[in-house]
């Protein structure tokens, strides 16, 4: 029996999700990040995405499994954001609520390797691109302010930006990747164009 | 953002502006319509999360030994300062992802290190509290040593604590001994007088000093007493249906000490 011969609502065999969930759980759960900005919303929505794989998985192809997790984690975020929209909304009027000091799953978003790696590339940047990784990233500063205060165009504060994350990327990539030049970041998966 | 640059236009870059909030709203509803339908554009979202926490996370955690402190040799070019744990001051307690993103623990101190300090104080405000009691009870032990030395020979070796206990000892065991010996007023209770004959064997040296501080009356009297007990007692080894009355002033029910003759 195919893929293409089973229901649509048929479930994922519990080892395939398991193996999933080991190899994409992590990079769903920063797109979700992305996504929502929350990060315990984004565990939330990751834990559902991977339920909907257990239930009904089983009709994806194996090389698109990954899209269409992805596609059905997005679909579930933007739900989620708008029911965490309105639930905000109603909370404020009810009360406020002191933030949440337990643990998050924002830490298992990056490694100790990766900090590292980038703290190093960090120091390998031009002093005008560190200065502009500082204002946008550190500082919080919006790409317009961050141009005013270092007195230059918004064009180049945004380039500027732009090469600093390539350069990062790169190296970041090539830690991950066991890769020493750094010049060449690996390949990206296949992006399928999901129905 | 309403002019960016054509390099700001890649797909990587567009999400790191998606998700630090520096999109227009016609911007943002693209862009969604994008993750809708691409694959590499989630990726990308993915991504940039990845980075900007990252780079987050450099600037405010601990180096390691061997990493650099610093942004290299720019430091002290760049007028913004340098990377690593000392830019924690300059940076807000909660870091963001542009505006409204919350990255809580990649900036929050972490818990194991609070537990770890909290430890150690402990520890040390014990030890140090060990000692000043130790230091406390040597300097009363020395103060009370000073005083009995003061009123007694006063010589070297009693100066010491030991030498003080075993002087008190001493003076205190004639008294206990006297007690144990004279004390008593239960009549079955034959130490006293066995401690007194015991005296005369020599098993022990504090009855001695005993019988020679008691006054003679008191030791002829006992003697006497012990005598006709003894001369009862032979009488009655050799008469065993013996009269009670042959011995008025002996009691009748009276008995012999058990090992109080030697």
């Amino acid at each position: 029996m195919t893929a293409e011969d089973r229901p649509p609502d048929s479930p994922l065999d519990p080892a395939t999700v398991a193996a999933f969930h080991a190899e994409h759980a992590a990079e769903l759960l920063r797109f979700l990040v992305g996504v929502l900005r929350d990060p315990q919303l984004a565990a939330d929505v990751a834990q559902t995405a991977f339920l909907r794989l257990a239930q009904r998985g089983g009709a994806s192809q194996p090389e698109t499994r990954k899209a269409w997790l992805f596609r059905v984690a997005f679909h579930e975020a933007l739900l989620s954001r708008r029911k965490n929209e309105i639930d905000q909304r109603v909370l404020r009027k009810v009360a406020w609520s002191p933030p949440d000091e337990s643990p998050t799953p924002e830490t298992a978003l990056v490694k100790a390797e990766q900090i590292e790696a980038v703290r190093k590339a960090i120091g390998e940047l031009t002093p005008e691109q560190q200065a502009m990784v500082r204002k946008r990233v550190f500082e919080d500063r919006t790409f317009a302010q961050a141009a005013q205060e270092l007195g230059i165009p918004l064009g180049t504060a945004l380039d500027r930006m732009h090469t600093a994350l390539t350069r990062l990327r790169r190296k970041l990539s090539s830690e991950k990747f066991g890769e020493k030049s750094g010049e060449h970041p690996p390949a990206k998966t296949p992006t399928p164009r999901t129905p | 953002m309403n002019n960016p640059s054509p390099a700001a236009e890649s797909l990587d870059f567009l999400a790191f502006r998606y998700v630090v909030g520096e999109l227009t709203a016609a911007e943002t509803t693209a862009f969604e319509e994008l993750l809708e339908a691409d694959q590499a554009a989630r990726e990308a979202v993915a991504a940039a999360v990845e980075i900007t926490a990252a780079i987050q996370a450099a600037g405010i955690q601990p180096v390691v030994a061997g990493a650099s402190v610093s942004v290299g040799g720019a430091a002290s070019a760049s007028p913004h300062g340098t990377f690593g744990p000392q830019d924690t001051a300059s940076t807000p307690s909660t870091a963001t992802l542009g505006s409204t993103a919350n990255l809580r623990g990649t900036t929050r101190r972490r818990p194991w290190r609070v537990i770890v300090s909290w430890l150690v104080g402990g520890s040390l405000a014990c030890l140090g509290m060990v000692a000043l009691v130790d230091h406390w009870a040597a300097q009363r032990l020395r103060d009370a040593g000073g005083d009995l030395a003061s009123g007694s020979s006063g010589d070297a070796a009693s100066d010491s604590v030991p030498g003080q206990l075993a002087r008190l000892w001493s003076e205190t065991r004639p008294l206990a001994v006297g007690n144990l010996t004279g004390d008593s007023d239960d009549p079955t209770d034959t130490d006293g007088v066995g401690g007194l004959f015991a005296a005369g064997t020599g098993a022990v040296d504090g009855p001695i000093d005993a019988v020679a501080d008691a006054p003679s009356w008191m030791i002829a009297a006992v003697a006497a007493k012990l005598g006709a007990m003894g001369d009862e007692s032979a009488e009655a080894s050799m008469e065993p249906t013996a009269m009670p009355h042959s011995s008025p002033h002996v009691v009748p029910d009276a008995k012999p000490a058990a090992g109080a003759i030697p």
